[in-house]
């Protein structure tokens, strides 16, 4: 397949227990798309999010890439290669900050890549003073950005951020908000699920809100 | 007879001596036990690993049955290889009974369900989100896997060695199928039960010490590296 521009989902559904999370979504990425997600707590923001990255299989569902209908399995290893989840609350694996960078550069061909590129990522991020600090150790905010840089040496074409400023100072919602922005220049469709959606006004492009299990664009 | 003061010279004796059917008898030992423990392993700690990380019919029952096994007696276990292997048993043919491979197969199933139990411990105490994240970076579903491993490694490490440990130093199973034939299939702890019933005391502590010292060699090196871990983490 070329570069994927362009991810259809419809009709998602999910359920858990018995219990509707999601039904019928229908919801598009495209390529270089600043969208934030809103919706109440509970209303199945995460779980969307998770069957949109591959990482949770929907109960219904078609997926379209590049306006390619394919089966879900065939789908999940494009939606793995290709799209990139972030956690509310990111993991670090264990060792240095330098070990996770280096983690995901090794994904996607990158393994041979220069040590060079770790380290444009880690000033850019402003995080070159904790390259060799335990990644477990630092602030939830310092955390963020070194997912965030994570996700920027990855070469996803679609990241999806779970609240990636809940918690943040001021001076962290910027940083990352400029890294945000310069994703965004580079191309990569990015969609943010948020409770605070004017914190992205200056990124905006497109508003969508999970209400009563169905999306609705604003 | 020897009073324990002298008994523990002569036991140590031996060991410094090099006397050549004591060592032999802790080389059977380590090598059968060794490969139970490298055979039952990688199946035991996958099994621990869906427990942890998937959801399936049954999960629960299994769950509750391997750590029921936890309890199974190794003479139990001894009883059941025995039947197996035995002339009238459905494995007779294999004529396995008394040899180093019946040793190895009770000792297997012996350690696998506290591998699986530990392992299964282990791999929930990382949460889901070192396997979303590592295949979220796009690795495969095994390379993820041995991510989630080297994430868990010392929960792991502390499984292979209460293996390794439980089933070295049992006795009702080795005795059982193995037959405590010298030079063949007797290990450390047929070997303490035979001598001591002959009175020879020196050997059985000598063997005794060596589980001790190993014991303390398994225990010292897990805190080694979870101490190494720590400082890292």
């Amino acid at each position: 397949m070329t570069t994927l521009q362009k991810i259809e989902y419809s009709l998602l559904s999910k359920s858990w227990k018995n219990v509707p999370l999601i039904k019928s979504v229908n919801i598009t990425a495209n390529s270089g798309q600043f969208s934030v997600l809103c919706g109440k707590n509970g209303t199945g923001k995460t779980t969307l999010l998770k069957i949109m990255t591959g990482l949770v299989c929907p109960d219904q569902g078609q997926i379209n890439l590049n306006q390619k209908k394919l089966s879900w399995k065939q789908a999940r290893r494009y939606l793995i290669q290709h799209t990139l989840y972030l956690h509310q609350t990111p993991y670090m694996f264990n060792g240095s900050v330098y070990r996770n960078l280096k983690l995901s550069l090794h994904q996607r061909g990158h393994s041979t890549a220069p040590q060079q590129r770790i380290e444009e990522v880690l000033k850019s991020a402003d995080l070159d003073q904790f390259k060799h600090q335990t990644a477990k150790t630092l602030s939830g905010g310092q955390q963020q950005r070194v997912a965030l840089a994570r996700a920027s040496l990855n070469d996803c074409s679609f990241l999806f951020l779970d609240e990636p400023t809940a918690n943040m100072d001021t001076a962290s919602v910027t940083r990352t908000l400029d890294f945000l922005r310069e994703l965004k220049r580079k191309g990569t469709s990015i969609l943010v699920c948020t409770h605070t959606p004017e914190t992205f006004d200056g990124l905006l492009d497109r508003m969508l809100v999970l209400e009563n299990h169905v999306i609705h664009e604003q | 007879m020897l009073s324990l003061t002298d008994a523990t010279l002569d036991a140590l004796h031996l060991l410094i001596s090099g006397d050549s059917e004591l060592w032999e008898i802790i080389g059977i030992s380590f090598r059968v036990s060794g490969t139970a423990i490298l055979i039952s392993a990688p199946l035991a700690l996958l099994t621990g690993f869906f427990l942890a990380y998937f959801e399936f019919p049954l999960r629960r029952v299994l769950i509750s049955l391997f750590n029921t096994l936890l309890a199974f007696p190794a003479v139990v276990v001894g009883l059941v290889v025995y039947l197996m292997l035995s002339n009238q048993g459905p494995l007779g043919d294999w004529k396995l009974l008394f040899t180093q491979t019946a040793m190895v197969i009770a000792q297997s199933i012996l350690c696998i369900p506290i591998l699986i139990s530990m392992g299964h411990s282990a791999f929930q105490a990382a949460d889901q989100r070192v396997w979303e994240t590592a295949r979220t970076l796009g690795k495969t579903p095994v390379a993820a896997f041995f991510v989630v491993v080297n994430e868990v490694k010392f929960g792991l490490l502390a499984a292979l060695f209460a293996g390794f440990g439980r089933i070295i130093a049992e006795v009702g199973a080795s005795m059982m199928v193995g037959g405590n034939i010298l030079h063949y299939t007797r290990n450390i702890p047929t070997a303490i039960a035979l001598e001591t019933s002959k009175g020879n005391f020196a050997q059985g502590i000598a063997l005794g010490l060596v589980l001790l010292l190993l014991a303390f060699f398994l225990n010292a090196t897990l805190h080694y590296f979870q101490g190494k871990g720590s400082l890292n983490h």
